[in-house]
């Protein structure tokens, strides 16, 4: 029994770097091309729109009031041919949609141009980020119902597809595409978003609290309490919670008394906060090693004091509402809530004096948590790659010169002359463009994971290789071959890199195998051994040499003892490639596929919103 | 569809079976033409690697005179949608007629029966402090789309909560549904959902436990094992420096086959170092020691790794040549190389076993080498002093087979240090070579 219907969909995958689009049930895309264009503002200069109308891939842009004077030129053919002012540019930012209206111009360009065909009579399949946001889903709805007015419509999941495409359901993609590299966990067919940090809490010991109360303008008096000191971490940041007895009063002075507040067991704390947790009050005492954090944090300060002053008596999720804020404010994304069955713990003061019992503990912590996108995702894909390869070539003097500027003219045969030619209207972006792609090629075709860590001083003597460039000359490249894919595995390496020192900050990002083992500890226990042994990896960057040895072998010495690792990828640079798209195709001629199109009539009847639940 | 359909071709176009059946015997029987029989021989009679379809089978046509079959572009709906949305594939159209019915995909649209429950019953059965009704329609919402799915539900669910804990709700309400639905309750008894409750507890115990084991990294594990093996060490060797003090002491804590084992293996090493071992006598001691002292450690005595550390511990002051000499001998005693049974008094007994024939080994190694020795002097008299009479070194073979460790003393000594002399000597008159290698070499295994 074959599962397959074909009913002639179209499976278009728009990436960050290129943009594949076919018909489903053929194993590779029909077209490929970038996922930039070019763009010429014209302000009313009609003489050089004359000059360009020879081109054939040139469009009036459609919303006519707000893109008036751009001319777009998209595909690869277009892109190739050097325009005066021309400026490349793409849609997406950050793995974010920013213009639609040159997505809808790349979509066109695909129908129209590429695949010709009429959008109305094909159903879509179209591939998206694995943590594409609501808003860009509906907005890729409308456009295709209401410009493209296809008859149904399917959004599916860059990592579904590329599990698909190699006939999995539950799997952990590593996606290392052009822009960035992400890694998703796929449990049964759907992408795992959400992750819930649930803040371990322990009770470190019992403190002494000097506050310096002030009786009046003149006299101040020092007290001194006991108080519980408990301590939990939100990622890497370690914070203090002193409960105090409740005859610790709050009024008016406890305000001005806040600077005063040390803790006798640890002095670096950065700031300190009360909060009244029914009687008791919680100073948080905020100790990281990075001090980033303590200007936001001091922030709040206010707003809780404020709480204090007023004397409302806050309820304990309330309060616990009010410490899970501040510490949301300080370091996570979002804060989901607070759980009700709250901390007994602060409530009865005869048994949380001194002493805690433990299933209270375990109540408190889980009363803490926050969550998390689930996707993770690293700036590092083949396009910053390519950057470093360029910028560690022109440290070492090479020029890659872009192919329209120059001209080569054989003199005699087999002995070629380069005239390089003068284009002064060329734009800085066209220029990178035409760069980057030399720079891809030479990266491609010459770089190769290195086995372990690379070092500096190990790689000084490898053998060069010889690379030809567009104009002739003939460069050999050495330890860069090794060392600008292992920035894949170790992003501090960026900052050895002459010219990317600008991207410093990469150096937090962590490596592809912290990356990895992180994605599958936020997973249930139950379905981390399945991800483990089932590791896919996929995009354009993965078919980088040796990259899946090398994942593998260091997965194996971070992955624990009880689980197999198993890094799978497809022994075809194409269909590592393609993946996604390959999995669209797969997914989109399904026969039992068909009840599951969010069809035009859907789409009217209940408006787009509707693409949330028929997508998932 | 596929390219069968598109042919024209029956889904099945090997012959029917039963006409194949009696086929295969007679081919095991007779070896196809144009094989050799060697060839035909390797393959074992075993199916061919590729099916085999006969030529006439693929063009023999049936019925295709009065079926005109033609494909064509048609459209369909399925009624696993809940819109009739027309899309189009390829149809096998025979005889004009396009064929009606459902699309055949549409068998596959398979869900959960997920439990409704009205205002009422919520209600009466199935408020829950730690649940709100919007939580809960919400769960049963997801329930329904992700088909019990409950890592996606706990995943896309808006409110944290654990898979444990919408699980145990799910579970919990189903089961207050059925229960109060039923007539009687013998009537859902047989239900797996009422049979058996949910346990969250359990549940919650066991990923825990789960994610403790996943968590941990091959370094840490590592080390744990590092750090186990030091405080073992450790352990050992304070039980060690322990039993020393013990054994000085008259009072022994071990029982009575511990004691004897101790008493005889003290002696045995005695023996030992006055005889052959190296003039430090602290080593020895140590090691006799430490047999008792990782006996009296292992008090719960296990057939792994630690009686094999135990019997380790017992050869450690053997060589390898003749701990395979201890296993040998044990071995032609019908005696197991471990204990079977391994209780404190059986490998008490199986040490002491050990130790003696360790004894018994040194002694005839002892033996031997005196007796090459003093075949040697009496081939190279001349070269004998006349301070050591050959008569000696019978009297002191003869006397190391005493236990009695009394009375040993200088003598030995010298007797010792003359050995160590004699192979020196050897070496200007060179003797024929069997005889003179094999002192050596029982010098440097056991010195």
């Amino acid at each position: 029994m074959y599962g397959g219907d074909e009913v002639s969909a179209i499976v278009l995958d728009l990436g960050s770097y290129t943009c594949k689009a076919g018909y489903a049930g053929e194993d590779a895309p029909k077209a490929v091309f970038p996922s930039v264009v070019g763009s010429i503002y014209q302000a009313g200069a009609t003489d050089e729109v004359k000059h360009e109308k020879d081109s054939d891939s040139m469009y009036d842009s459609e919303n006519a009031d707000k893109t008036k004077t751009r001319k777009l030129y998209v595909g690869t053919q277009a892109l190739g041919y050097r325009r005066d002012h021309m400026e490349v540019i793409s849609p997406i930012k950050d793995g974010v949609v920013v213009d639609w209206d040159i997505v809808d111009n790349i979509w066109n360009h695909a129908f129209r141009e590429r695949l010709l065909i009429d959008p109305k009579e094909h159903p879509m399949l179209l591939a998206e980020p694995s943590s594409n946001t609501p808003q860009q889903r509906e907005k890729a709805a409308e456009l295709m119902f209401e410009s493209y007015k296809v008859p149904a419509l399917f959004l599916a999941k860059n990592a579904v597809l590329t599990s698909f495409a190699s006939g999995r359901a539950t799997s952990l993609v590593v996606d290392s595409g052009g822009g960035s590299t992400t890694i998703a966990a796929v449990h049964d067919g759907y992408v795992l978003q959400k992750v819930i940090f649930y803040l371990e809490m322990s009770l470190t010991g019992i403190g002494i609290l000097p506050v310096k109360s002030s009786v009046s303008k003149f006299i101040s008096i020092l007290l001194v309490f006991f108080c519980l000191v408990l301590s939990f971490s939100v990622r890497n940041l370690k914070y203090t919670l002193w409960l105090l007895p409740k005859h610790f009063k709050c009024n008016t002075e406890l305000g001005s008394s806040f600077p005063v507040l040390r803790s006798t067991r640890r002095t670096r704390a950065k700031t300190s906060v009360i909060i009244s947790l029914h009687g008791f009050f919680i100073p948080i005492e905020h100790s990281s090693r990075t001090a980033k954090h303590g200007g936001t944090f001091e922030a709040h300060t206010p707003y809780l004091c404020g709480s204090i002053r007023r004397g409302t008596k806050a309820t304990p999720p309330e309060a616990v509402g009010i410490l899970m804020r501040v510490l949301s404010q300080t370091n996570c994304k979002q804060l989901v809530r607070c759980n009700a069955s709250c901390p007994c713990l602060l409530t009865n003061q005869s048994t949380c004096y001194y002493h805690i019992e433990p299933h209270s503990r375990d109540l408190l912590s889980q009363s803490l948590f926050f969550a998390k996108q689930a996707v993770s995702t690293s700036p590092i894909g083949g396009e910053f790659l390519t950057d470093c390869m360029m910028k560690s070539l022109e440290s070492k003097g090479v020029m890659i010169k872009p192919r329209y500027s120059f001209k080569r003219k054989e003199i005699r045969p087999g002995d070629f002359q380069t005239i390089d030619l003068d284009i002064p209207n060329t734009t800085e972006s066209y220029k990178l463009y035409s760069q980057r792609a030399i720079a891809s090629d030479i990266k491609e075709s010459v770089c190769r994971v290195p086995d372990t860590a690379f070092e500096e001083s190990a790689y000084a003597n490898v053998p060069m290789t010889p690379y030809e460039l567009p104009d002739g000359q003939t460069i050999e490249i050495g330890a860069d071959r090794f060392k600008v894919p292992d920035v894949l595995f170790n992003p501090s390496l960026v900052q050895t890199i002459p010219g990317m020192e600008s991207f410093a900050g990469f150096a937090s990002v962590s490596g592809l195998p912290q990356m990895v083992i992180e994605s599958i500890n936020r997973c249930d226990a139950d379905i981390k051994r399945e991800l483990f042994s089932s590791i896919l990896l996929a995009g354009g960057t993965a078919s980088m040499l040796q990259l899946k040895e090398r994942l593998e072998k260091e997965l194996m010495e971070e992955a624990p003892q009880a689980a197999r690792v198993k890094v799978l990828a497809s022994g075809n640079s194409i269909e590592r490639r393609f993946s996604v798209w390959i999995g669209g195709s797969i997914l989109a001629s399904l026969g039992s596929f068909q009840q599951l199109w969010f069809s035009k009539a859907e789409y009217e009847e209940h408006g787009v919103s509707n693409i949330q639940r028929k997508c998932p | 569809m596929d390219a069968k359909d598109i042919l024209g071709l029956p889904k099945n176009p090997f012959p029917a079976t039963q006409e194949k059946k009696p086929r295969p015997q007679k081919e095991t029987q007779r070896k196809p033409d144009g094989v050799h029989r060697e060839v035909y021989a390797l393959t074992g009679g075993m199916a061919p690697l590729m099916p085999t379809i006969e030529v006439s089978h693929l063009k023999k046509r049936q019925n295709t005179e009065k079926e005109k079959i033609s494909w064509q572009w048609l459209p369909f709906t399925s009624s696993a949608r809940t819109d009739n949305l027309q899309l189009y594939h390829w149809v096998r159209v025979v005889n004009g007629v396009p064929p009606t019915g459902d699309y055949s995909f549409a068998k596959y649209n398979k869900s959960v029966d997920v439990v409704k429950y009205t205002d009422e019953e919520y209600k009466k059965h199935l408020t829950d402090p730690m649940w709100s009704r919007e939580e809960t329609d919400q769960l049963f919402d997801f329930c329904e789309q992700f088909d019990l799915r409950f890592v996606i539900v706990a995943d896309r669910f808006p409110y944290p909560r654990t898979v444990e804990e919408l699980k145990n709700r799910y579970y919990s309400v189903t089961r207050a549904l059925l229960l109060a639905r039923a007539s009687s309750p013998g009537d859902v008894s047989g239900n797996p959902i009422v049979k058996e409750p949910y346990n969250m507890n359990h549940e919650v115990e066991r990923k825990r436990a789960l994610s403790v084991v996943l968590s941990q990294t091959k370094q840490q594990e590592q080390r744990d094992a590092e750090i186990l093996a030091e405080a073992k060490h450790i352990m050992e060797s304070r039980m060690a420096s322990k039993s020393a003090e013990d054994v000085e002491l008259p009072v022994n804590q071990i029982g009575n086959e511990g004691s004897e084992a101790t008493a005889h293996a003290e002696s045995i090493s005695l023996l030992n170092t006055n005889h052959l071992s190296s003039s430090t006598a602290a080593p020895p001691t140590a090691e006799c020691t430490s047999t008792p002292a990782s006996l009296r450690m292992l008090r719960v005595y296990l057939r792994t790794h630690a009686l094999e550390q135990m019997v380790q511990a017992a050869n450690s002051s053997a060589g390898l040549r003749t701990i395979k000499r201890v296993d040998q001998t044990l071995q032609d005693l019908g005696v197991h190389l471990k204990p079977k049974v391994p209780t404190k008094s059986v490998c008490a007994e199986h040490l002491e076993l050990r130790k003696e024939i360790l004894t018994l080994l040194n002694l005839q190694k002892q033996l031997q080498n005196r007796e090459a020795e003093a075949s040697v002097n009496r081939d190279n008299s001349y070269a004998e002093t006349p301070s050591t009479p050959k008569r000696s070194y019978r009297g002191d073979v003869e006397r190391s087979l005493i236990p009695d460790s009394a009375g040993f003393g200088g003598d030995r000594m010298g007797k010792r240090d003359h050995k160590r002399k004699a192979p020196g000597r050897f070496t200007d008159a060179p003797p024929s070579p069997p005889q003179s290698k094999r002192p050596r070499k029982l010098k440097s295994s056991d010195g």
